[in-house]
């Protein structure tokens, strides 16, 4: 190929073509921002939607099935109320599931049905359609063509939550106990413990959530087993600036800067320093005895019970976890090695892992949620207080884990209603990402939902809300062919009536978030195409100069025999080179960008003088994962349009009259 | 016969450049064409070598009309040009501008290439092939010019004032390489040129004046 030799002289910056170079390198310049901008942009817009998606999924379901008036209104549901074997209380999606027959009424035993209920809607056999067994049923067929499908009911209720929160002001020797009351007004959401997203939802403990967890558990006189047995304490550091400093701590024969302090004509105690402050007065371990000894002064031997103090923010490494909460801790004390075993009296954990995650059910129960291997949650309970998950908001105003209350609901009793409480604890934090009612939501065990759902109360949702059937799987996009073939399923069995299915592209919450989701796409895409054609308009001036410039070269090439297209070929591939290359070279700096975005958002945050980005709605990093539909489209479209850009002075350079050209 | 034009008009309104023009060359002749300056040799000359096309008449390459999008390739198989201004490529060494009708034409084989280097030795250029064609001196250049219309192996070379612009010891070298080389392997040559020396030393001469051409003046 002759003319690739050209479009490589062509397009190689040369002194002698100064114009043509110039406008050149400003080309190449021009597209490569424009792809660098539009694949930075649609990557982390894209990584946004994605972030948001799995928010939306993970906690709603990405498909939902909700009971239809039909199913409230038929035989199927309203018979339980009649039937004694079913408390003659309405039975929750759950627990119609789980009912060993579908149609629980004895007409010999139960009172007479009212005439105005529902006939019953039976199959051709006469027997009672079971609507929850059924589509339950064909969702376990399906899970063979979706091996990742889960599915189980979700309660929604509501009550009253109060937390009592007991905090310890650390400022002194004598800690201080401050108490505070927190009231909530909440939905409650039943825990779907098979929800395969709940684990990436819940927050892992935190270092604050450790140390109260272990502040309660010694303010209450208990053993923190669950608590140490599950988490690995790596440091510990000091609660205030003095800490009882056990002798043992200190190595034999080893002298230490210390004050000493006296009171009613004896030495009451003595501060050891972090760092060497005053070098006057020193303390040293012998053997059973402490001696003093101070500038000018005898040295005295010192009770060994005398209390020591150490002064300073000192941290410690933990050696060694004991029984019974106790620490083998090690530190530098003016440069010098100390080392005991200790309780945590005075002391708080700086640094720690946690357990999260188990092969099986452990025998000591953490405090805190957890996963099983098979992705499945658990929220423990106490004795008397069931595990709650509160939205992650709690936690940053203060809650911590291992803090307890109450969830009250009203009941309502031959005297009018009556406030019951249900006792909790907060077992740890969610992320609510995109919830119809936010913040505002608990996830507690579906016991507490039927508990409350069970009454008659001020919170009682919409019955189509409060009890719906939630369905994950392994790929979002999934979602439409898992309903289509789900519709046409409950259509072949008569139950579609009852069911109202949904992807989440059809929540009523997030419609318009999807709708903008892919409005945003288009418009961002429409934009990335016309700045990128706009970009690509400097090839034309580029390539109409090269051609003009390069007049006399191709009246050579066509009185050697050069074909018109040969000659269009140089110029269109000139301009479809400049745009591959660009389009290398901004994919590479945008493969840069996304890789340290997170220093380009502090860059722009130091610029703008305040957060470039809201953590609420953006995440703590901005998403900079390389979106394949950008690479796509600049691998596409930045070349194509730089071949086209290229077309009309290709085709100028191809009519050229070769006799006119040779006397240029 | 390797060219034949008929009655060729070439018009620039309001002049009327060529009027009727027929001739004829077969292989292995040189024929030169003189004329004044102005009179249309270089328009004439062009129009036999299909880079421009007559207002009327009749041109075939031997023996065959070419049709207009067979110009290219017949040009490349069937012509060498040699431009009084040489028309190299000067970003391009002495052996990609000998070898460029083997590349155009897409048939630049290894013994092509043995051919284009001899011939670059045979010009007087060995030891230049892979000189940058802007850092030669004009005869050079000329030099280079021949031996590019020559690589192709072509059946006519068409040379315009191919010594117009040497010196006059350049001149005559080019003229001895032109005519010999046309001689030695056969190919016609159509040369239009204002010196009497070298046009003496063609087959044929012609005379362009007043648009027609005439053996004598």
């Amino acid at each position: 190929m002759f003319e690739l030799s050209f479009i490589k002289k062509y397009l190689t910056p040369k002194k002698k073509q100064l114009s043509v170079s110039l406008i050149a390198l400003l080309s190449v310049a021009v597209i490569t921002l424009v792809v660098w901008l539009v694949v930075v942009f649609i990557s982390v817009t894209e990584g946004i939607e994605k972030t948001w998606l799995h928010k939306l999924t993970a906690l709603n379901a990405p498909l939902r099935l909700q009971p239809t008036k039909e199913y409230f209104s038929s035989y199927y549901y309203n018979v339980d109320r009649y039937s004694a074997s079913s408390h003659y209380l309405s039975q929750t999606i759950g627990q119609k599931a789980k009912a060993l027959i579908s149609d629980p009424y004895n007409p010999k035993k139960d009172e007479e049905l009212p005439p105005l209920l529902a006939k019953p809607d039976r199959d051709a056999m006469g027997d009672l359609k079971d609507p929850v067994k059924g589509v339950l049923a064909i969702l376990d067929d399906l899970k063979k063509t979706y091996p990742g499908l889960a599915y189980q009911d979700v309660e929604m209720s509501g009550a009253l939550l109060r937390l009592e929160l007991v905090r310890q002001e650390a400022n002194s020797l004598q800690p201080v106990e401050m108490h505070s009351q927190l009231t909530h007004v909440s939905y409650l959401a039943s825990l779907s413990e098979k929800n395969p997203s709940l684990s990436d939802l819940i927050l892992k403990p935190s270092i604050e959530d450790l140390n109260h967890l272990l502040f309660l558990a010694s303010r209450d006189k208990e053993n923190p087993r669950g608590t140490l047995s599950h988490s690995q304490i790596q440091k510990l550091k000091t609660k205030s600036d003095l800490w009882p400093l056990p002798v043992d701590f200190l190595p034999e024969k080893i002298s230490f800067f210390a004050e000493a302090y006296e009171h009613e004509g004896g030495i009451s105690h003595i501060m050891v320093f972090d760092r060497p402050i005053t070098k006057s007065q020193t303390i040293e371990k012998r053997g059973k005895k402490l001696f003093y000894k101070k500038d000018g002064e005898p040295e005295y031997p010192l009770d060994i019970k005398t209390p020591l103090f150490a002064y300073g923010n000192i941290e410690f490494s933990v050696q060694e976890q004991g029984e019974e909460g106790s620490f083998f801790i090690s530190a530098s004390l003016q440069n010098q090695g100390v080392s005991g075993w200790t309780s945590l009296e005075g002391l708080e954990v700086a640094k720690a892992s946690f357990d999260t995650v188990f092969a099986s059910l452990p025998s000591v129960l953490p405090p805190w949620a957890f996963t099983l291997k098979d992705k499945e949650s658990f929220v423990p309970r106490d004795e008397t207080k069931t595990g709650i998950l509160l939205a992650k908001n709690f936690r940053d105003n203060g809650v911590r884990m291992g803090d307890s209350g109450y969830l009250a609901y009203s009941a309502p009793t031959s005297l009018g209603s009556q406030e019951r409480h249900l006792l909790v604890y907060v077992a740890g934090f969610y992320d609510p990402g995109i919830m119809a009612v936010g913040n505002k939501c608990i996830l507690v065990p579906n016991t507490i939902t039927q508990t409350i759902n069970s009454f008659e109360s001020p919170f009682t949702l919409e019955r189509s809300e409060a009890n719906v059937l939630h369905v994950w799987f392994s790929h979002l996009q999934e979602a439409p062919k898992i309903k289509t073939a789900l519709l046409e399923r409950l259509r072949e069995t008569g139950l579609e009536k009852y069911w109202k299915v949904e992807t989440f592209r059809e929540y009523d919450f997030a419609k318009d978030l999807m709708q903008q989701f892919d409005s945003d796409k288009y418009l961002f895409t429409l934009i990335g195409v016309i700045i990128l054609l706009v970009a690509c308009t400097n090839i034309i001036s580029l390539l109409v100069l090269l051609v003009s410039d390069k007049k006399k070269e191709i009246g050579i090439l066509r009185a050697m025999g050069a074909k018109r297209r040969s000659i269009a070929t140089i110029f269109a591939l000139s301009g479809g080179s400049l745009g591959f290359f660009s389009c290398l070279l901004g994919v590479f700096l945008a493969f840069l960008t996304l890789r340290n975005i997170d220093s380009v958002v502090s860059f722009l945050s130091f610029l703008q003088g305040h957060e470039a980005f809201n953590v609420q709605f953006f995440g703590q990093s901005l998403p900079h994962e390389m979106s394949p539909r950008a690479l796509v489209f600049a691998a596409i479209a930045t070349p194509l349009f730089a071949l086209l850009a290229g077309l009309f002075p290709a085709i100028k350079a191809a009519r050229l009259n070769p006799c006119e050209s040779l006397r240029s | 016969m390797i060219l034949e034009a008929e009655n060729i008009h070439k018009s620039f309104p309001p002049l009327q450049v060529l009027k009727g023009i027929s001739l004829q060359i077969k292989a292995g002749e040189t024929l030169a064409i003189m004329g004044k300056s102005g009179e249309g040799k270089s328009t004439l000359l062009h129009i036999l070598g299909t880079l421009d096309t007559p207002d009327q008449g009749d041109l075939r390459i031997c023996g065959k009309k070419i049709p207009q999008r067979e110009l290219a390739s017949v040009r490349n198989q069937h012509l060498g040009f040699i431009f009084q201004a040489y028309h190299l490529l000067e970003d391009f060494t002495v052996l990609d501008n000998v070898l460029m009708p083997l590349k155009i034409g897409r048939k630049c084989s290894s013994k092509d290439q043995k051919r284009a280097k001899a011939l670059i030795k045979e010009c007087g250029l060995h030891g230049k092939e892979n000189l940058l064609a802007k850092f030669l001196s004009g005869g050079e250049k000329q030099r280079v010019s021949i031996a590019r219309a020559l690589c192709n192996q072509p059946d006519l070379l068409l040379a315009d004032e191919p010594t117009g612009n040497l010196d006059q010891s350049h001149s005559q070298k080019i003229q001895e390489l032109l005519l010999g080389k046309a001689k030695e392997l056969d190919k016609a040559l159509i040369v239009v040129t204002h010196d009497e020396e070298f046009a003496r030393q063609c087959d044929r001469v012609l005379f362009l004046k007043g648009g027609q051409l005439y053996t004598k003046l």
